[in-house]
């Protein structure tokens, strides 16, 4: 007991990539009226349907309250205290590294990102978003070759209005609530991506977004698109510099998978989450969501959740075509004074649909760790087929680890299973490793990874590897 | 007017009426009751504990209510052959009035001859209305009509042979009629006993009742209680229960949904001091147009208590079947040991089956596991059947008899247990 005690004193495990940048950054007057969500939509040149459709989903917010269901204790958000809008005032028009801001490129080493060589090297074509304005998006060309577009939201609004307009808002609609409305009325910047028939992207799709000015809400937009036949890897991965003050984070993500197409989306969130009393911290709150819009499409949804002080994220399918097979993997992992409520929503619709939740909660610390899913099965969804396994693991005895599953099933030929367990690290299993030299923070690290591997390994490699390293570093501190 | 109004308008202008010959103590909590409700309003489906059954449409409209005691036929009485002391209350009333005691010692009669008489005034005042959440709408409701309903009572150390009968039977004639009741059980240390508590209806009025039980349970005490839901397609029942545990004691409940009417049940137990065991078996079986929402909530307080509870439940026709459960560790909950498991069948294309096994835990050393699975009838095994000679009928019900026989075993009494299965026969003949 002593020596635990001794651990957890010794731990003083500070955020890793907790720096801030000095890049000058252009912004607007805090606040949210119309006049800003002009504003927005001017300083971003857009088209004038795109105005009136932030203007009528700002006037829809207006009307909204936030949600208060989930399992979260969420201060209040003084919505006229953010800044909703800020870019590097450098203007982003770049060819080559080299003409990339110094300062930024420093951001991005300090992170370990390696923007260049390495880049070609690891196949990742980037589009890094600083603070809302994409910066510098590689591989394009290659990509172009493929027909693949994959730009920042405000660059295919300007190029491609047709694919944008008919997408745009299908899958999430700006009234889904109060977060999508506000993301709907001021989002500034985001990534799009458009498969065409039948092409296979040869590389994974990457975006890494950060959040650097200080009192900016990030409200990124992604849009993906599969058609026909295709498939595409989208990896999205998130730190974020020390704060304070909270930061808002409200974004939206969709997904349309078209007949025969896949799509597979990763995320890693580390997200700076407060300190160890609890303070300062971003507020994750995101809606994505994907549908399987055409026969045989499949979506899978894997997400490694460490950062954020509070997060509310439930990725979710609308398996809409028949035989379409949507999947989500999970593993949250909370500390300190972490709190979290994400799980899926699984909605089938078409015929012989399939979806698999596989859920792996980790709480430590004073965390609270929510799991919430929703699987409903439709009148029509013949032979409809769900599996959910959701479990939960406590490291110490202040953290709490919840589990509210939701089924809604409406098909007599539909099979829906559900299984939870919650445990904690068994003294044996410490002893074990113990025993065999390894420290008890190296040994919690350990089976925690292990805990989590059925989740891990459905991450592609580069991720996988940072997935495992995050895991680790986020626990430090918690054992006792 | 809304419905929340208009019922406490009326009992505004029956409060002297509703509370006559009933101690002070009694009807005071009355208009706590009615204070509380006025705040909290009749949950809507909007609220997430009733997200399944919308109680402010359920009470909605023009209802007759009956402050004082009307004459009816009298029913046959249930299990006739069975041995068992019998509380008898009809449309939320004791058939007889006073308390009696049985041959091992117990005491069991009507609630209102408890709350008066001198020896049980003091306990039922101290027990009534304090497991009981005020703060849910439907129980207060129950709360601030109330006039009478059951007391049992099993003193330190008494072992019933037989079991207490709480027959609860409504009826309304033509007209529309609410009644509620309350029933009181309270076991001492050591006590054991078993409670079966039945509902049945009759009569061509529609009838709602409100019915809220509290049962406390003492130190190493044992008590069984089954609850049979028999009620025809024009009775609607809220029922609420709440149960709690101390030191070392068991307590199990096995419910039965078998009739045609609207049921809405919520068991909830607190286990409250180390090692109490609770164990839950909840069966519905639901045809027509029918609504089962079914309510269970084990809340461990205390370190090394054990939960178990198995809903199974089968939903045909137009039917809606749903379960919400939910385990509750505290902090200072160590190794607890709660399960849950919730089976259901969907057995017809407009039917609908909501499954909710929740899990809020706070304490690291426990063992927490549920499930919940929906699916349908093994087409093996009837065919398997079917090759043995029964129809496809039959072995349909075979199967579902089979489903419900997990739940059904687990009543203590015998006599109840073969009447149970009949119910369970001719529903299925019905579904």
């Amino acid at each position: 007991m002593e020596e635990r005690d001794q651990i957890i004193a010794d731990l003083g495990n500070e955020y890793k990539y907790g720096f801030t940048t000095d890049i000058e950054t252009e912004t607007i007057p805090r606040g949210l009226n119309e006049e800003v969500v002009r504003l927005i939509s001017q300083k971003k040149g857009e088209p004038e349907w795109l105005t009136a459709y932030r203007l009528k989903a700002y006037r829809h917010w207006l009307t909204m309250t936030m949600p208060t269901w989930a399992h979260l204790d969420i201060p209040e958000i003084d919505y006229q205290d953010i800044i909703y809008y800020a870019a590097p005032r450098t203007k982003p028009k770049l060819n080559s590294m080299d003409e990339v801001d110094p300062e930024l490129r420093r951001t991005f080493d300090k992170l370990g990102i390696p923007l260049e060589e390495q880049m070609a090297l690891s196949g990742v074509a980037v589009d890094a978003v600083m603070d809302s304005v994409s910066v510098k998006t590689t591989f394009k060309e290659v990509l172009a070759e493929k027909g693949i577009i994959f730009c920042s939201i405000s660059e295919a609004v300007r190029d491609y209005p047709e694919l944008v307009r008919k997408y745009l808002g299908s899958v999430v609609p700006y009234a889904d609530n109060f977060f999508t409305a506000l993301n709907a009325a001021v989002f500034s910047d985001g990534s799009f991506c458009y498969i065409p028939k039948g092409v296979r992207c040869p590389m994974e799709l990457s975006t890494y977004f950060r959040i650097n000015a200080a009192g900016t809400g990030q409200f990124e937009r992604t849009l993906i698109v599969a058609d026909e036949g295709s498939y595409v890897s989208y990896l999205e991965g998130c730190t974020a510099p020390q704060r304070d003050e909270n930061q808002l984070h409200a974004a939206v993500v969709e997904i349309v998978v078209l007949k025969d197409a896949e799509v597979k989306y990763s995320t890693v969130q580390n997200w700076y989450p407060g300190d160890k009393e609890g303070k300062g911290g971003i507020y994750n709150f995101v809606t994505k969501r994907g549908i399987c819009k055409g026969d045989n499409a499949r979506l899978s949804w894997t997400q490694v959740e460490t950062g954020s002080a509070i997060t509310w994220k439930y990725p979710s399918c609308i398996l809409a075509g028949d035989n379409s097979v949507a999947e989500f993997y999970s593993v949250a992992m909370t500390n300190n004074f972490q709190q979290a409520d994400t799980g899926t929503k699984m909605i089938h619709i078409g015929r012989n649909t399939r979806s698999r939740i596989v859920s792996k909660g980790i709480s430590a610390g004073r965390s609270q760790n929510s799991y919430r899913g929703l699987v409903r099965v439709a009148k029509g969804a013949e032979n409809a087929r769900n599996y959910s396994q959701c479990d939960s693991l406590l490291i110490g005895d202040r953290c709490g680890a919840h589990t509210f599953p939701y089924m809604d099933v409406q098909n007599p030929s539909a099979v829906v299973e559900h299984e939870a367990t919650t445990s904690k690290i068994s003294e044996e299993q410490l002893f074990y490793c113990n025993q065999r030299g390894l420290a008890t923070e190296d040994a919690v690290g350990l089976i925690v990874n292990g805990y989590a591997k059925e989740v891990l390994s459905k991450l592609p490699m580069e991720f996988a590897v940072e997935a495992q390293k995050l895991l680790a570093i986020s626990l430090e501190g918690s054992v006792g | 007017m809304p419905t929340k109004q208009n019922l406490l308008d009326n009992y505004l202008s029956n409060i002297d009426i509703i509370g006559e010959g009933l101690p002070v103590w009694f009807n005071a909590r009355r208009s706590d009751a009615a204070a509380s409700l006025n705040l909290h309003g009749l949950p809507t489906a909007k609220q997430e504990q009733y997200l399944h059954s919308d109680i402010a449409r359920l009470v909605e409209g023009e209802w007759e209510q009956y402050f004082v005691p009307r004459r009816h036929p009298a029913p046959a009485p249930l299990l006739p052959d069975a041995e068992a002391s019998r509380v008898e209350l009809m449309n939320g009333r004791a058939a007889k009035e006073g308390l009696r005691v049985s041959e091992e010692g117990a005491v069991y009669g009507s609630l209102r001859a408890a709350a008066c008489s001198a020896e049980y005034s003091p306990m039922v005042e101290k027990w009534l209305d304090s497991v009981a959440d005020m703060g849910d709408a439907p129980t207060a409701l129950t709360r601030m009509f109330v006039q009478d309903g059951a007391f049992i009572y099993l003193p330190a150390g008494v072992e019933m042979t037989s079991p207490i009968l709480i027959d609860n039977f409504y009826h309304a004639d033509t007209e529309a009629e609410m009644c509620f009741a309350q029933a009181l059980i309270v076991a001492d240390e050591g006590a054991r006993g078993e409670v079966i508590v039945t509902h049945r209806s009759e009569g061509e009025g529609r009838i709602m009742v409100g019915f809220t039980r509290e049962a406390v349970i003492g130190s190493k005490a044992d008590i069984r209680f089954t609850e049979l839901y028999d009620l025809q397609s024009n009775c609607s029942i809220v029922n609420n229960n709440y149960i709690k545990q101390m030191g070392e004691s068991h307590c199990s409940t096995m419910c039965c949904k078998t009739g045609d009417g609207y049921v809405r049940a919520a068991y909830n137990s607190a286990l409250t001091e180390r090692e109490a065991i609770s164990d839950v078996w909840a069966l519905y079986l639901c045809g027509g147009e029918e609504h089962c929402d079914l309510n269970l909530a084990v809340r461990h307080l205390a370190p090394d208590c054990r939960s178990y509870s198995l809903v199974k439940g089968a939903a045909a026709d137009m039917s809606v079947g749903s379960f919400a459960g939910m385990v509750y560790v505290a902090q200072d909950a160590q190794r607890t040991d709660a399960q849950q498991q919730s089976r259901n069948l969907l057995l017809s294309d407009t039917a609908r089956i909501y499954a909710q096994p929740q899990l809020e835990i706070y304490a690291d050393d426990v063992k927490c596991t549920h499930g919940a699975t929906v699916g349908q009838l093994d087409d093996e095994a009837i065919y398997y059947m079917r090759q043995r000679g029964l129809s496809e009928r039959q072995a349909r019900r075979l199967q579902i008899e089979g489903f419900a026989y997990d739940v059904v075993q687990h009543c203590g009494c015998e006599n109840m247990c073969r009447h149970i299965s009949e119910l369970t026969a001719a529903k299925l003949e019905r579904m």
